[in-house]
């Protein structure tokens, strides 16, 4: 075999080998049309060898005629060949960077999700801003507060301006790259929104801040609150005053009072007397009042609570308090109110002031709806109150309204917008309440009447009845140890006493009235009832002296009396062993009412 | 002396050769090495069977035999060794 020979078998076998290959062997990862290139094309060739094979065993005519022809054919079809490979792998890169994109996309959607899950769990409002201030993302709570503005501008969508707004944290953010922080306003259905903004500054790899992050935060309700504890520190350092003024003054009062009403027994035929003489108790009722008034701005003002059904109550004050004829009080009591523990002079006090306000506010005439109803206060509530069971008295006008600058002023003390009015009305019913553990709301706008609504704590136990009030003076008999440090109030005590039918001694202060009342007892000539006055200055109070009285005598009867009713004695005088209460000024029915129903044996006067 | 279908052979591998040459310079097949050392070698017996026909033809004509010897092995060596699908994965399962 010559070395040309060699040759041509050698290709012959190579491209045979190369067909073999691409046809048996499953690791050639071409596709059928790529395939079908390559055989063609090594055919090509296979077929040219076997030719010349065949041509040096003289083996001529198979394939010599169309050799040429053959070769030419090899290089296009190699060239699809190439081509077609190309073509596969190209598909196959952009099938493999397209589910790499998607694997990306599909990791940044969640991730997109889960930072999504967070901000809108996030009790703030987030909203981004890139640097011309379009927002380009507003979490849940953000779109609540302001809408939904995502690509538009905020200080048109938020302010309604045309340039952003003066003193804006996130325009100063993106020009110092530092937090800053503002408060701002806004009217909503709801009323004044009061939120707190914290913008901070989104920055990139090459340090330039190219968008903000702004932090909203609803303050409405710490504002409130802070008003509300400002409020009731203004009213602790004017209940201060008006609590010490209130004490001395009911001291003349007591005097006062209780000498018109014991002058009164005496004139008892002199109708001229009589009428002057009610005249002067009249103005020194309205004078308690006042102090009455005064005293529940007092750090106590503790009110004597019971427990009890206030519609009675609500119908009774209500209709007592109405001067003006062409007002009338319109009633929508609920039947299955809850009790409440209520002081019930307090809360008459509190009804009075409303009506009394309703009542001037409609100097035209007009209805005043007076409503209770049962509430639930829940955890999300607006209102300042804790949530639980409550009962909801109110109050609508249908007056000129208040306006809103006033609105938020209307329970300070001493504010009135009318004339000649004291200011203490409204004031003195928001203090009552708060003593209560309740509060008081009010709704108006000018033209639309205004709507007070009183809130009060639902109580468990049994219900008292409220007590009707009496004219009657009771007389009696026995012997009465009666301190005061005031020597008028001790003269008129002694007067009103004796015309009683009562023994009286009288002592200065706790230490007199304690050796006097244990002198009584060893000479075995005790007191009946010991009336003792709980504040003396420098000296010693009630209080003491009742205890000690008590520690010798445990059925003693006392009862104690104070024109300063921040005492908690005075609220719960029966825990610390005393009989009863009898609050200065008193009249002399009253001082008459107390003793009958300690000592009990008295017969009524006729 | 020429054959017509032989020029038009030399100059269709030519005009390839350039396409493949830009090709390959775009995108390299991996393990076509060979594929590309075969199709040079048929290049080569081309030229060489035209040179015969002017210029020692016994010893071009041997180099034309040779160069289609060497493009068989090389196809062969080429369809045989390319990695395939299967060897591919578990080159990568082993990573």
């Amino acid at each position: 075999m010559n070395l040309i020979a060699f040759f041509d078998l050698l290709a012959t076998i190579g491209f045979g080998t190369a067909i073999l290959a691409v046809f048996f062997m499953r690791r050639i990862s071409f596709d059928i049309q790529s395939r079908s290139l390559l055989l063609l094309s090594l055919s090509v060739y296979f077929l040219v060898s076997i030719s010349n094979v065949l041509e040096h065993g003289e083996i001529t005519g198979y394939f010599d005629t169309y050799e040429d022809y053959l070769e030419i054919l090899f290089t296009p079809f190699f060239l699809f060949f190439l081509f077609s490979v190309y073509a596969k792998l190209n598909h196959d890169k952009r099938l493999a960077a397209e589910g790499a994109l998607r694997s990306a996309l599909e990791k940044a959607e969640s991730e997109h999700s889960k930072l999504d899950a967070i901000l809108a769990a996030i009790g703030d409002g987030i909203s981004i801003q890139d640097r011309n201030f379009k927002v380009l993302y507003q979490n849940r709570v953000h779109k609540e507060l302001a809408g939904d503005h995502t690509g538009e501008l905020c200080y048109v969508a938020y302010e309604r301006r045309s340039e952003p707004c003066r003193g804006c944290p996130v325009e100063a953010s993106f020009q110092d790259s530092r937090v800053h922080k503002a408060e701002r306003t806004g009217k909503t259905d709801k009323g004044t929104l009061y939120v707190e903004i914290t913008a901070s500054p989104i920055i990139n790899q090459r340090g330039e801040v190219y968008a903000g992050i702004e932090v909203v935060r609803d303050i409405t309700k710490r504002k409130r609150m802070t008003e509300e504890i400002l409020k009731a520190q203004k009213l602790e350092s004017i209940g201060l005053l008006a609590g010490g003024i209130a004490h001395d003054f009911n001291n003349l009062l007591a005097a006062v009072l209780g000498n018109i009403s014991l002058a009164k027994t005496y004139a008892a035929s002199d109708d001229k007397v009589i009428a002057k003489l009610e005249a002067a108790e009249k103005a020194s009722l309205r004078g308690r009042e006042l102090t009455r008034q005064l005293l529940t701005f007092s750090r106590g003002g503790t009110p004597v609570k019971k427990v009890m059904n206030i519609n009675r109550l609500v119908r009774e004050s209500s209709t007592f308090s109405l001067s003006s004829a062409n007002v009338k009080c319109v009633f929508a009591l609920s039947d299955e109110l809850w009790p409440v523990e209520v002081d019930p002079s307090q809360l008459s006090q509190v009804v009075n002031n409303l009506v009394i306000n309703a009542d001037q506010a409609m100097p035209e005439g007009g209805l005043i709806n007076v409503g209770t109803e049962n509430v639930l206060i829940s955890p999300g509530d607006p209102i300042l109150l804790d949530p639980g069971k409550y009962v909801r008295i109110t109050f609508a006008d249908q007056g000129h309204g208040i306006a809103a600058d006033h609105l938020s002023r209307i329970f300070d003390p001493f504010y009135s917008t009318k004339a000649g009015g004291s200011g203490l009305g409204l004031a003195t019913a928001f203090s009552i309440i708060k003593n209560h553990g309740g509060h008081i709301t009010v709704e108006s706008g000018p033209g639309s009447g205004a709507k007070i609504m009183v809130y009060l704590p639902a109580a468990e136990g049994p219900i008292e009845d409220f007590p009707a009030q009496e004219e009657e003076v009771f007389t009696g008999k026995g012997r009465i140890l009666f301190m005061d440090d005031d020597a008028a109030v001790r003269k008129l005590a002694q007067d009103m006493l004796q015309h009683l039918g009562y023994n009286i001694v009288l002592a200065s202060n706790g230490t007199e009235a304690v050796d006097i009342y244990l002198a009584a007892m060893e000479e075995n000539n005790a007191f009946d009832a010991v009336i003792l006055d709980l504040a003396v200055p420098g000296g010693m109070g009630g209080n003491e002296a009742g205890k000690k009285i008590l520690t010798r005598n445990p059925a003693a009867k006392i009862l104690v009396s104070s024109g300063y009713s921040n005492d908690s004695v005075m609220a719960y005088s029966q825990k610390y062993g005393f009989s009863g209460i009898i609050p200065k000024p008193y009249k002399i029915q009253e001082m008459s009412r107390k003793l009958y129903e300690i000592l009990g044996n008295c017969p009524k006067s006729p | 002396m020429f054959q017509e279908s032989e020029i038009i052979n030399l100059c269709v591998i030519m005009i390839a050769l350039v396409i493949v040459m830009l090709t390959i310079r775009k995108h390299e097949i991996p393990g076509f090495v060979l594929f590309y050392a075969g199709f040079c070698c048929i290049l080569a017996a081309s030229v060489f069977t035209l040179i015969e026909g002017v210029l020692w033809n016994e010893l071009f004509n041997t180099l034309e035999h040779f160069s289609y010897g060497l493009a068989g092995v090389a196809f062969a060596a080429g369809c045989i060794l390319l990695p395939g699908k299967e060897h591919k994965r578990r080159g990568k399962g082993a990573q």
